[in-house]
């Protein structure tokens, strides 16, 4: 019994590859597999930015906001069609920076002014993407750089450029999470912060720290966005903070904090795109499937929240 | 008393005072702790055990008085200071996360013994892990989620985890204090507990905090005894049995005038409410008594005695595993505080600012807030009857206040209390539990607390309180249920003639 | 001491009001800078009218979102609601005509009352459990509308005519607005279910162990937030003369900062309607002076998230979030 609530998400992972499987042969096919790699290389690492602020207890309503504006920044940068510019893959430090800074100042905000992170999250969601939209006012800058659009369309053998770098930050990430202190204090804070901060744990410092990491994390997303779509669109995000968390919450990351890892967050990332893929592949509409994606969220926190971690439901 | 040689000294505490708002908990308190020794302390509720020990281990900071430590003068400034030099305590309320591993609780904290540049080496930590376990003689897997483990293993770990990072700071002898820590153990783990404990004694010193005094007898070097915030007595094992720990816990004057005895008139006969073996595991077993019309019930216990679930059950706020509650001779089922105050139960919680009263509201708005749905005129709140009622409890019961639209958070704690308790004088209360009614008030407020005890009683409220001391409990009852551990243990009469503290302490320890 | 200071602070606001006057200061003081320094552009009856308009518009949205922040919760589906109501709201009015208005009100009655029992029965904390029902509406208006915006039949333009009737700069949304503005200042101030709002926000423990249906006032107050999204949606069309299943993304911020603004706290207990009023007057103001100066318009986002973040920050109830999360 505890084996299978342990690992409940992975068994459903492999349980929902089945039934898709089963009801369309063509889910197994290679440019289908491909394509779901490409599909969740992008969300798998917002999903385990998103993964880190859950361990702690809070949650980042501003992906969509980062996302979008280090997008619209990079397509500024790269050999575009409006300016003159041309620094290549520099874009990705630039916006790997962008995304830190934001991250910083939600960390900031959040620590020093005590606002819930909802409120904190969803102010700079708003505000970056309002600075997106300023820089383009509303046209989208059309990239040229081939080289740069490689990130985001190209592949090495059937692997897509974007599920390497996908994976190659998530072990990074992995390793952070196991085997750095920052990476350990997460799940302390999360599990009782009263307690870690008992035992002499930096408490602000880790949930600064955490949402700069997420920051970072999406900016780097932002700019490789830009890459796949060949133009920095602010709007192009759309939907991927609600991904985000609902492939958190799949995977097995607790809302309400102390509980999570980054292979937790890579399975709710493949679980939340297979859903998605084998509904296309059954002809469900697009537009049904954000409904049914946001009943299954409410069903799993239903099951999975811990009641006891909330004294008074706000 | 045994000489002791000098250097045996490990811990001194002399003259340590503290108080906090309208209460004096510690006044001039010594207390030593010698080295690789296990000495008791124990006393009454709300003697100041566990305040003196919260000074120790840096919750909190003496207004006067001074801590020596291996011949030096300290002063914590938190928890995690008093740690650095060896001092921990162990609560019921465990500081182990539950979502983490064994291994990971270990060194919450400490990892830097196992790391370089901040990174890991998971294998080192498992072995190092392993190592002190063995060393403990504990038998669980490192590597295992702490959710999975016992309570007892739960608090073996913790100890190990106190002791162990005691001696990482290079503390010669630790000094790890344990509340309570066999209320949730059953028989079997209590032996081996205490076996772990004697060996642990080798390499620290354990302040073991108990209301069990048979334990405390069998298990300790030393005890102290601690009365109204004051000592009481200090004994060596050869020298302490129970009858004398007892004798020394208890023995203030007993004023029935302050408790207005002379006002207790008898109950009636009619039964307003029956618990009948009532059981909620790991709580409480078998409870069974009843209330009737104008009957005052106080229950006395010890921490872990299960009184204020008992109490918890009556508002709804707990529901029993077995066991009957009947109201007016009628079965029922409480799930929740509303049904209870339907049923005519009401209830005065422990801390009245922030369970009791909504602080930022007025007097008027507080007092009328179980009855706002029916104090309507059409679809509008009647403010006009709201002001009336309102006013008429002021005068009843005397509360002082500027005015009925004051804030309660303006008002005195008597006062506050006050309000609370006119709250459910307004809806007609039949029964109202009572937890810890006069806490934190003064001792003119006390009394007036007492006195609207006796006028409600008188008009038929039933009653069942939880007091602050024995005295209390005997003063206001007129039957004492005593509980011990879950089980009550004794109904003592208090009608006629009063038992004295002596008489109850024997059952509640 | 701290008792004390707490005590003195909780009087004055008791007698003041005073996150109400601070807010009425900045409107009157941001009124008379606008009026004084651009007469001509912002006095214009074009100007006033659209000023009346986006007032309305977010007022009405934000008189159901007061009621939740008011208990300490918060409602993260609104941009979800009002764009599956614009969408069913036009294409009844298309279809069935009149019976569009009640249609649309139940059903923003009934997405609120699931709101409030995800809350109250499934346990889901508000910010997690709105995000969801977010997603669930979203997806709704999408799949009803094909994913375009529905234009209003000619025919049925009629049908909206109580609305967009004329009265100088005033119009018949701006009476509504009015109306609802009086009717739900009146719940709150005088209706038990008001009182018991303030109470639940400011010390929920405390109620529910009054006996108070303490989970019946939060399904009331979540019901009503879905119920002003309907008007607020009914509004937008007799505005927009179309329903846009995308339209309700772009107001979930701007609303939650015109009832913050106004001072309603985010731990809740502190403020109330005439609060949301104000502070919808002071973000309106904003972006219409920044567009009267001559502003570029993608400024205003940034603004409102700017002041949104501040008024939080000032009315927080600091010793209510001891751990924030």
């Amino acid at each position: 019994m505890p084996f299978i609530q342990e690992n409940s998400s992975a068994l459903a992972l492999v349980g929902l590859t089945v039934l898709f499987g089963g009801a369309n042969p063509r889910f197994f096919t290679l440019s289908n597999l491909f394509n779901i790699l490409d599909l969740v290389s992008l969300l798998m690492i917002t999903g385990s930015a998103m993964s880190f602020v859950l361990m702690t207890g809070s949650i980042d309503l501003s992906v969509e906001g980062v996302v979008g504006l280090s997008g619209v920044i990079a397509s500024f940068l790269v050999k575009n069609l409006s300016n003159s510019n041309d620094f290549g893959y520099f874009a990705l430090v630039v916006c790997l920076g962008v995304g830190l800074l934001f991250g910083l100042l939600n960390g900031a905000i959040f620590s020093k002014l005590r606002i819930p992170s909802f409120m904190t999250t969803l102010g700079i969601g708003y505000i970056t993407n309002g600075i997106g939209v300023l820089l383009t006012k509303g046209n989208p800058v059309v990239i040229s750089d081939w080289g740069f659009r490689q990130l985001g369309v190209g592949r090495i053998g059937f692997v897509p450029n974007t599920f390497i770098i996908g994976s190659l930050l998530l072990v990074i990430m992995w390793f952070v999470h196991e085997r750095t202190f920052f990476g350990r204090y997460i799940l302390a804070i999360g599990g009782d912060e009263a307690i870690a901060r008992d035992l002499g744990i930096k408490v602000e410092r880790i949930k600064v720290g955490v949402f700069g990491l997420a920051g970072a994390l999406y900016g780097i997303v932002g700019a490789l966005l830009t890459a796949k779509l060949g133009s920095g669109d602010i709007t192009a995000p759309r939907g991927f903070t609600f991904d985000s968390i609902a492939a958190s919450v799949l995977g097995g990351v607790a809302i309400t904090g102390g509980i999570g890892s980054v292979p937790k967050a890579l399975i709710g990332a493949l679980i939340l795109t297979i859903l998605r893929n084998g509904m296309i592949l059954m002809g469900i509409s697009p537009y049904v499937q954000q409904g049914v994606i946001g009943a299954i969220l409410i069903f799993t926190v239903a099951l999975t929240l811990d009641r006891a971690k909330i004294p008074v439901l706000k | 008393m045994t000489v002791r040689i000098l250097s045996d000294l490990l811990l001194e505490m002399r003259g340590i005072c503290k108080s906090f708002p309208g209460v004096r908990a510690l006044d001039e308190v010594y207390f030593d702790v010698l080295r690789n020794e296990i000495v008791g302390l124990v006393g009454e509720n709300g003697a100041g055990k566990t305040t003196l020990m919260r000074i120790l281990c840096g919750i909190h900071r003496p207004d006067q008085g001074e801590i020596v430590l291996e011949g030096k003068k300290v002063s914590f400034k938190n928890p995690r200071d008093a740690r650095e030099h060896g001092i921990s305590m162990v609560f019921q309320e465990q500081s182990i996360l539950p979502n983490l591993t064994v291994a990971e609780n270990l060194f919450l904290g400490y990892e830097g013994f196992f790391s370089q540049r901040g990174i890991f080496s998971k294998r080192k930590i498992l072995a190092k892990a392993k190592e002190i376990l063995e060393e403990f003689g504990l038998t669980f897997d490192p590597d295992l989620p702490v959710h999975r483990l016992s309570f007892a293993e739960r608090q073996m770990l913790e100890i190990a985890r106190n002791i162990w990072s005691a001696q990482a700071s290079s503390v010669r002898t630790p000094i790890l204090i344990l509340d309570e820590p066999t209320t949730f153990l059953e028989e079997k783990e209590i032996e081996l507990f205490f076996a772990k404990l004697k060996e642990i004694r080798e390499r620290a010193s354990i302040v073991y905090i108990s209301h069990r005094l048979s334990e405390v007898v069998s298990l300790c070097d030393r005890i102290y005894v601690l009365k109204d915030g004051k000592n009481a007595g200090v004994f060596d094992r050869a020298e302490a049995s129970e009858e004398l720990l007892r004798s020394r816990m208890v023995g203030r004057k007993f004023e029935g005038e302050y408790y207005l005895t002379d006002m207790q008139g008898r109950p009636r006969d009619e039964v307003l409410l029956e618990v009948r073996n009532c059981t909620k595991r790991g709580k409480f077993y078998n409870v069974s008594f009843q209330v009737a019309k104008g009957e005052v019930v106080s229950i006395c216990g010890a921490v872990g005695s299960g009184k204020e679930e008992v109490c918890q059950m009556l508002f709804g706020l707990l529901k029993p595993d077995e066991g009957d509650i009947l109201v007016e001779g009628r079965k029922v089922i409480i799930n929740s505080p509303e049904e209870a105050v339907a049923l005519g139960i009401g209830f005065i919680p422990e801390d009245r600012r922030s369970e009791g009263l909504v602080l930022n509201l007025p007097v008027v708005e507080n007092v009328t807030l179980p009855i706002l749905e029916g104090l309507r005129k059409g679809a509008f709140v009647d403010s006009q009857k709201q002001m009336e009622i309102a006013e008429k409890m002021i005068h009843r019961l005397n509360i002082k206040t500027p005015s009925p639209r004051t804030p309660c958070a303006n008002l005195s704690g008597g006062n506050q209390q006050k309000v609370v308790l006119s709250k459910w004088l307004v809806s007609r209360v039949k029964v109202l539990v009572m937890l810890h009614p006069t806490r934190g008030i003064d001792v003119g407020a006390k009394q007036e607390i007492y006195r609207l005890i006796r006028d409600l009683s008188k008009q038929g409220i039933g009653m069942i309180i939880l007091g602050d001391s024995f005295e209390e409990d005997i003063g206001l009852a007129h039957k004492i249920l005593v509980m011990k551990d879950g089980r009550v243990q004794a109904v003592l009469d208090a009608t006629e003639s009063k038992p004295t503290p002596a008489d109850v302490l024997q059952y509640v320890v | 001491m701290e008792r004390t200071i707490s005590a003195a602070k909780i009087k004055i606001g008791q007698i003041v009001g005073r996150e109400k006057i601070l807010a009425l200061s900045v409107v009157i003081i941001l009124f008379a800078v606008l009026a004084i320094s651009n007469p001509s552009s912002f006095l214009s009856s074009y100007n006033i009218g659209t000023l009346l308009d986006y007032a309305t518009t977010y007022f009405v949205a934000a008189i159901g979102l007061t009621f939740v922040i008011l208990i300490g919760s918060i409602d993260l589906s609104l941009g979800g609601m009002l764009s599956l109501f614009t969408v069913v709201f036009t294409l009844a009015l298309n279809r069935f005509g009149y019976i569009a208005y009640p249609l649309v009100l139940s059903l923003g009655l009934g997405c609120g009352l699931l709101n409030g029992v995800v809350f109250t029965r499934l346990k889901i904390p508000s910010f997690i459990g709105t995000f969801g029902t977010a997603g669930l509406y979203q997806s709704l208006a999408l799949v009803v509308s094909g994913g375009r915006p529905i234009g209003l039949n000619i025919a049925s333009v009629h049908k909206l005519d109580v609305l967009n009737f004329e009265l100088g700069v005033l119009k018949g949304i701006h009476i509504l607005g009015a109306l609802l503005f009086f009717v739900f200042w009146v719940i709150q101030s005088y209706f038990p279910f008001g009182r018991y709002v303030m109470a639940v926000g400011s010390s929920e423990r405390a109620v529910y162990l009054s006996g108070v249906k303490v989970n019946r006032v939060k399904n009331l107050a979540f019901a009503i937030s879905g119920f002003s999204a309907a008007c607020a949606a009914i509004v937008l069309v007799a505005r927009m003369l179309s329903g846009d299943p995308t339209i309700g993304m772009s107001y979930q911020l701007p609303v939650i900062a015109t009832v913050v603004v106004g001072g309603n706290a985010l731990t809740g207990g502190i403020g109330g309607i005439f609060n949301t009023l104000l502070g919808t007057f002071v973000v309106v103001l904003v972006g219409n002076g920044l567009n009267v100066i001559g502003v570029d318009v993608y400024y205003q986002t940034i603004v409102t998230g700017i002041i949104a973040m501040i008024a939080v920050a000032l009315t927080l109830d600091k010793s209510k979030v001891k751990i924030v999360k």
